[in-house]
């Protein structure tokens, strides 16, 4: 039997065409008998004919000739003519560190590959902080996020930081990180400062002994890339990335907040 | 593994409308935009040994872009706005203007609506619904370009959709419907 909740969370998956025949004829027979349903399923068809009236922004003639030059020009060298010269700077760096990370880290060091999924993380959750600010922490409360933590993805937390009159959880996100399950959950401070945690699970990767800063009892590897600041540890099998853009005192008690509780 | 050359470039070439789709959703700006699918074809160029069979080109191309977006968003809030006087942000604001009145002659009226209540939404959603609704991509392939869970992706998509029928409820016309 299937439940009017079940049909109505189907409608979506039974637009697109993705649902087995079987559960195709068990949602037609309940959408032939119930009315509430058929509703539903007619404010989605509508929703898909409307979403397919999207704006599709034709690309210029000109950009798809300059890009077939580009990649034809193999041995380009020169200015790309196009990059207008506020983002060539970024542009050039972004590239020698994606050249750089392939070539010399990706082999050798697994923790080099993640410090910047990381930090990419931790801009992409304040992006979308600035932007539109986090309406709650996510489908689930906060007290819900250790058990998801350790349930759903597989991750060794049985207590996480969640939040105080000083330091806010805004937002905690399931991700993957070169196809691994983790969470980043993004914190902010009184002043508006934001920190986000990346947990994601790793038996394969050790912090190296350098690089370490000592915080109380412990000695987190730290470094630094950008304005960034990265504080890496291991608990049991799961990596933790701290990113914060903070001075050192403010790392200090930023870290040691969410590592007791953890 | 690595696709041949010419092969790659027409692959690039061909996703080249869907790209700048996207990077013009992303940037609200032609100018932007046109460098930001530029850097894409770039990258891919540059780091084709990296793509893997595990996703498609399709996944992989739009992921760069995003990435790439969200770089230059990050530097642009943080670094010192230049003195410049700002002349390619003004001629691109008007070159947007220009096309965009282009764009509501070529399409239904109603579209006005549905372009609103996108842009309402969160770019984690707007994306999602962008690549999995008007792009085309599969959840899959979604989840790939936003590295995240396909569970997150159709929740994403089932919240989205809630959110854009309530929007467009909204700015419908008083009394629309009920009569
Ligand atoms: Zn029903």
């Amino acid at each position: 039997m299937v439940t009017c909740h079940a049909c109505q969370e189907h409608i979506p998956r039974l637009l697109r065409g993705i649902l087995s025949p079987a559960l195709v004829a068990e949602l037609g027979s309940h959408l032939g008998g119930c009315e509430a349903c058929q509703m539903e399923l007619a404010e989605e068809q509508a929703l898909s004919r409307r979403l397919r009236d999207v704006a599709r922004y034709p690309s210029p003639a000109h950009l798809r000739a300059r890009i077939a030059q580009q990649l034809e020009g193999r041995t380009w060298t020169g200015i790309p003519r196009l990059v207008t010269w506020r983002w060539l700077a970024a542009s050039a760096v972004v590239l020698l560190a994606v050249a750089a990370s392939a070539l010399v880290l990706t082999r050798r060091d697994p923790l080099r590959t993640f410090i910047p999924e990381a930090t990419r993380n931790h801009r992409e959750m304040v992006m979308q902080h600035e932007l539109f600010g986090f309406p709650d922490v996510g489908p689930w409360g906060s007290a819900e996020l250790p058990r998801l933590l350790s349930e759903r993805l597989g991750l060794p937390v049985t207590s996480l930081f969640l939040g105080d009159s000083e330091l806010v959880l805004m937002a905690a996100r399931p991700l993957l990180v070169r196809d691994r399950k983790g969470m980043v959950l993004l914190y902010a401070d009184r002043h508006g400062w934001v920190s986000s945690l990346l947990l994601v699970s790793a038996p394969d990767i050790e912090v190296p002994k350098g690089s370490r800063l000592q915080f109380g009892t412990f000695r987190p590897y730290h470094t630094q890339t950008d304005s960034l600041r990265v504080l890496v540890w291991k608990q049991e099998e799961m990596a933790c990335f701290l990113v914060a853009q903070a001075g050192d005192q403010q790392l200090a008690d930023l870290f040691l907040k969410i590592r007791r509780a953890m | 593994m690595t696709t041949p050359e010419p092969e790659f470039e027409r692959l690039v070439l061909e996703h080249l409308d869907g790209l700048y789709n996207l990077a013009r959703w992303l940037t609200r700006n032609m100018d932007e935009a046109q460098d930001l699918v530029q850097e894409t074809a770039l990258k891919a160029l540059k780091a084709r040994d990296q793509f893997r069979g595990g996703t498609t080109l399709t996944a992989w191309l739009y992921r760069i872009l995003r990435n790439s977006f969200i770089d230059r968003y990050w530097k642009r809030q943080r670094e010192p706005s230049g003195q410049e006087g700002d002349l390619p942000g003004v001629l691109g604001e008007l070159e947007q203007a220009l096309e965009e009145t282009e764009i509501e002659h070529l399409r239904p009226l109603v579209a006005a609506d549905i372009n609103r209540a996108l842009k309402a939404l969160p770019e984690q959603w707007r994306t999602t619904v962008l690549l999995a609704e008007v792009e085309g991509l599969t959840w899959e392939e979604v989840a790939e370009v936003m590295g995240c869970p396909l569970g997150t992706v159709q929740s994403r998509i089932f919240r989205a959709r809630r959110v854009l029928r309530q929007l467009l409820k909204d700015y419908a016309p008083e009394g629309k419907g009920e009569e």
